[in-house]
């Protein structure tokens, strides 16, 4: 039934139509679908090709805040919305030192952001890190992201138009999950590592002490790349290739490079089975020649970072290709079976240097080179977002793991012919549900008991 | 029964007619939505008119520059509302016809649009450039479905179509009265007052709510004013300005208030409460600033004074910021370069003034900080210039009672046990925020007293932002190279300037290149202000012209590339201005009246 809810308040919403049309449809859509359970685990063999677009740096009440039917802006209570400062909320808002992006007398409440920062234009970036996200959410409170976010404050509390965004139309039409979350507190380094490994990298006893965290002066842990106990968290680089020039905002010293990771990872998995997979990446080979873009962004990469796809490997070279590859697979049904897309910066919806608008442009564009190429058939595209960016939600995480998560919840759309149509999925997913996933398709066994627990999109699916 | 029935079925239809009609009443809002939105398929028809024609074999040039000229001026009908609430959509419909770099170098913004076209269509259309024109033409069209998905989907508030009226009125008195947007086919007379008609529809659904200061029909005499005078060397920017200028954004300014519009305040360098531009308070100090915990108060400004002259923030205690910036010359130095801190060579460039760089979203000549507290630290701690340590420098004040007095009673804060060098940065920037001076004789004409400037520097005046294409640059009436009217960006400008007054090489200082490594950006400075120009010889990044007459003489002659001087990446034009003798002179009689008072 939720099917049909979905898509009558969407034809409300968005067509004039007369009441005829609309009961046709509800009589058209109005069955239950079949047992999800056996559909699912007989079904998901039809699955030939997945492809996971991972995007950038977005809240679910951020982007999908006011989608038909999901629980959005209109289900936060006062309490998780209003935002606090040491224990007292704000009078207004918190503005952007420096900045005239932002008013000096928003409420404390939720906004739109479309209605002071066009989703053509650059927004500010939003802190997302590791200790300061778990403040953030202030176990559940929610209400502790624009007192935590010294980037751009009360940016944070902004939603866009959610029917004005260009994936709009297909979160409309397949499914689109409500209760996803990123697995891993902080940012995209961290995230990116745990939706290829579910687990954190590693560097025990780094000679360059700088890369531990500090504390504020309320005495919470903050910043930092490295924790005590020898886990990197924020944003560091590899000893591979390609790798950033040294300077104030990357690295310093070559001590702060991680080294080579060696805990198990899906390629790994995928490559024992002999389940074709590339990790396919916007101005790879650019960054590789030397000339990078300049917005590449090194730390997207997570395969960089272990021995197994090491410079100078064959794997390296047979895995991690440039995104203008995959589209050219995709035309020619020449996907591997599963099929990881990165976009380059300018494309991938980050605040500071992309657009919503750029990257879902360019989302719709990967979107539709797969459905209408020969691979379409059989494919499942999720498309998700690495973390929230630093941007509010009103749903508290689910508690866990208090070492590691899950983060703030993102959107994910589940794509492609067996998608359910028209459909908002309820049931609680991570990042780590698409690892599953892939696993459950192929019949591979989990890396670690993160990925183990995770759903596997049991109830996204149509077969 | 029949009869009653009858009866209430009527009252049913006419109650369901009445309520339906009563609803139909719009708001001025949606008026403004609807009507932007044709006015968005108008300018599309035109860009497709213009692409039917360059894609023919042989397009007919007079024809093309002809659409050109029209589809220009049907942006110009809605580009209040484009800047305003689709700025980045607006870049590529009209943005600067130069690559820009953005977010420190991770975002490269090629040259788009209809100034890029002009450029293909004037002084003659270019066939060579068929498949770019017709490139950029697509974009156009492209552009005006993004304009379109973004009118139908966002609500416009009231208090926003005041906010950016009364912006599009600033944009047209700094910019569209310069030929700024359209230096090829200097159509902006007309420009301006097919911009100006559009304020006057929008600004039109409002007058009954109280339009006592004759706002529309300031706006009607603008119009007029403008298509009467449609020629742009001779159009007189200083009487458009005083008569009809100033009143139309006081005009706006004052009807938002009397219809009691919700008023969002943004953090601006160009307060929103600003009645003309030429208001004596204007201006924000603060803008730039790291904001409220920091403000520049009078404790701050007076303890910052103390720090300028002091020497304890050099590192050998002998040089201080006003060895420099000495006050009697404008807070510059008067030398081509000054020596550096060792006595042993010069500085690598020309001291820049003081006055007035608190209005600068970026500091340096090459622009490499956004806050002047960043430039503080950068030239205490160069080791060329002061060669200090704030944080050296800030145990030593603490040490003394005096500072230690001065610094507590400036940042009170509880149990301090020392001075932050940031505290340090900031009391010498409120000093610098003070120095904000706009009240020359220009400010004074501007501000209504006709006294105040003789024809001769009037006429300097309207060179300046016409002929002589000054005023497309250095921006009135801060006159460096913040863009207004939201002063976020600020132009840097390769303009060639030679190594000595004589030499036919460009200097070897790559400016801004030196900070983000792209082509475009070699030997690009940033546009300071003329404001004291007069007091601040020599001039140039290098010192290199010791007077105004050969500054002019610079730009007269097409900058470094009308000088013969091999750059490729110039973005002065290289054409010859044409001034006379006399128009020189009244030139730099005009930059007179910009001495601070």
């Amino acid at each position: 039934m939720k099917m049909t809810k979905v898509l009558t308040q969407a034809l409300f919403n968005n067509v004039k139509i007369s009441l005829a049309p609309v009961i046709l449809c509800l009589l058209f859509f109005g069955c239950e679908p079949k047992s999800d359970q056996t559909s699912f685990d007989s079904g998901i063999k039809k699955v030939g090709h997945i492809v996971v677009i991972y995007m950038e740096n977005h809240s679910f009440d951020n982007l999908y805040g006011k989608f038909p039917g999901a629980d959005g802006l209109s289900n936060a209570t006062r309490d998780h919305i209003t935002q606090d400062s040491a224990g007292t909320p704000y009078k207004y808002l918190p503005a952007i030192p420096g900045s005239s992006a932002f008013p000096l007398n928003m409420p404390n409440d939720t906004f739109n952001i479309d209605q002071y920062i066009h989703p053509d234009k650059e927004t500010p970036d939003v802190t997302h890190l590791y200790y300061e996200e778990q403040i953030q959410i202030n176990r559940g409170q929610m209400n502790k992201y624009a007192a935590y976010n010294d980037k751009s404050f009360g940016l944070t509390m902004g939603s866009y138009t959610t029917k004005a965004l260009p994936l709009y139309p297909i979160a409309m039409q397949y499914t689109l999950c409500d209760n996803f979350f990123h697995s891993a507190f902080g940012g995209s380094f961290l995230n990116h590592h745990w939706l290829i490994a579910a687990a954190s990298p590693v560097y025990k006893n780094p000679k360059d002490t700088t890369m531990y965290p500090k504390r504020d002066h309320y005495g919470n842990l903050v910043g930092g790349q490295i924790t005590r106990d020898g886990f990197v968290v924020n944003t560091s680089y590899s000893v591979n290739s390609p790798r950033p020039k040294p300077g104030p905002y990357t690295y310093t010293n070559t001590d702060q490079l991680i080294p080579n990771q060696t805990n198990p990872t899906i390629g790994d998995s995928l490559s024992a089975h002999k389940i074709s997979w590339v990790w396919y990446s916007g101005g790879w080979n650019d960054a590789l020649a030397g000339k990078a873009d300049p917005s590449f962004q090194y730390h997207h990469q997570p395969f960089v970072y272990y021995k197994n796809y090491a410079d100078s490997t064959q794997a390296k070279k047979d895995h991690l290709r440039d995104e203008a590859e995959f589209l050219s697979a995709a035309k020619n049904g020449k996907l591997p079976s599963v099929s990881f897309v990165k976009p380059l910066g300018t494309y991938n919806e980050h605040p500071g240097y992309s657009t919503v608008k750029a990257g879902e442009d360019h989302a719709v564009e990967l979107i539709n080179a797969v459905l209408n190429g020969p691979n379409g058939k059989d494919a499942v595209i999720i498309l998700t977002y690495d973390e929230n960016g630093g941007f509010w939600d009103h749903v508290a995480p689910p508690k866990l793991d208090p070492k590691w998560g899950p983060g703030t919840r993102v959107p994910a759309i589940i794509i492609g012919p067996f998608a359910k149509k028209g459909f908002v999925d309820h049931t609680q997913y991570e990042t780590l549900s698409i690892l599953t996933f892939i696993e459950k398709r192929w019949g591979l066994k989990p890396l670690n008991k993160e990925d183990q627990r995770a759903k596997p999109l049991t109830n996204a699916f149509n077969f | 029964m029949k009869a009653c029935f009858f009866i209430g079925l009527f009252i049913i239809v006419a109650g369901y007619f009445l309520f339906s009609c009563s609803r139909r009443k719009e708001t001025p809002e949606k008026t403004v939505e609807q009507k932007l939105l044709m006015q968005i398929d108008s300018f599309s028809a035109l860009t497709n008119q213009c692409r039917i024609e360059a894609l023919k074999p042989l397009p007919d040039e007079k024809r093309l520059q002809h659409l050109f000229k029209e589809t220009r001026l049907a942006y110009k009908k809605f580009e209040w509302a484009a800047e305003y609430f689709t700025p980045a959509v607006t870049r590529v419909v009209n943005g600067p016809p130069v690559t820009e770099i953005e977010m420190g170098g991770q975002r490269v913004i090629n040259p788009e649009g209809l100034q890029v076209i002009e450029g293909f269509l004037f002084p003659k259309y270019n066939p060579s450039k068929k498949d770019e024109l017709e490139k950029q033409l697509q974009l156009l069209q492209t552009s005006c479905g993004q304009y379109k998905a973004y009118f139908q989907n966002i609500a416009i508030y009231n208090w926003q179509l005041f906010d950016a009226c009364k912006l599009e009125a600033f944009r047209i008195i700094t910019l569209g009265i310069t030929g700024f947007d359209n230096p090829m086919s200097l159509n902006n007379i007309n420009e301006c007052a097919v911009s100006l008609q559009s304020l006057q529809t929008v600004l039109a659904n409002y007058e009954g709510d109280g339009n006592s200061d004759n706002l529309v029909g300031n706006l009607t005499a603008s119009v007029h004013y403008l298509i009467k005078s449609n020629s742009f060397n001779s159009f007189n920017r200083a009487e458009f300005i005083t008569s009809y200028g100033n009143k139309i954004t006081t005009g706006i300014t004052r009807l938002q208030k009397k219809i009691k519009l919700p008023v969002v305040k943004y953090n601006r360098l160009l307060n929103q409460d600003a009645e003309t531009i030429f208001n004596s308070n204007a201006f924000n100090i603060n803008a730039f600033g790291p904001g409220l915990p920091y403000l520049a108060t009078g404790q701050r400004i007076a303890l910052g004074r103390k720090l300028f002259f002091d020497p304890v923030l050099s590192g050998n205690q002998t040089r201080t910021c006003s060895s420099c910036h000495q006050p009697d010359k404008a807070f510059t130095d008067g030398l081509t370069k000054n020596m550096a801190v060792n006595g042993k060579q010069q500085l690598k460039r020309n001291t820049p003034g003081l006055i007035n760089a608190a209005l600068q979203p970026f500091q340096f000549y090459d622009e490499r900080v956004n806050t002047l507290e960043e430039q503080v630290e950068n030239v205490v701690q160069n080791k060329d210039e002061m060669h200090g340590s704030l944080q050296k420098s800030a145990g030593k004040l603490w040490g003394e009672k005096t500072y230690r007095f001065l610094f507590s009673e400036a940042y009170p804060k509880t149990g301090r046990s020392g001075i932050d060098p940031f505290e340090i940065m900031n009391a010498l920037s409120s000093y610098v925020r003070s120095l904000t001076f706009l009240n020359s004789r220009f400010d004074d004409y501007m501000r209504g007293d006709k006294s105040a400037m003789s024809v001769s520097e009037i006429n300097g005046f309207n060179l300046f932002m016409g002929k002589a294409r000054c005023g497309t640059c250095h921006y009135m009436p801060l006159f460096n190279g913040a863009l207004p009217p939201d002063y976020i960006k600020m132009d840097a400008e390769v303009i060639g300037v030679p190594g000595n007054k004589h030499s036919k090489l460009i200097d070897t200082d790559k400016g801004r290149f030196n900070i983000l490594n792209f082509p475009t950006l070699k030997y690009a400075f940033k546009t300071p202000t003329l404001r004291n120009a007069a007091l601040t010889a020599p001039y140039m990044h290098n010192g290199v012209f010791s007077n105004l007459e050969e500054v002019i003489d610079f730009y007269n002659k097409g900058g470094g590339a009308g000088l013969g001087i091999k750059i490729d990446n110039q973005t002065l034009s290289p054409d010859k201005l044409h001034l006379t003798k006399k128009e020189t002179g009244e030139l730099i009689a005009f930059i007179k009246t910009l001495n601070s008072n």
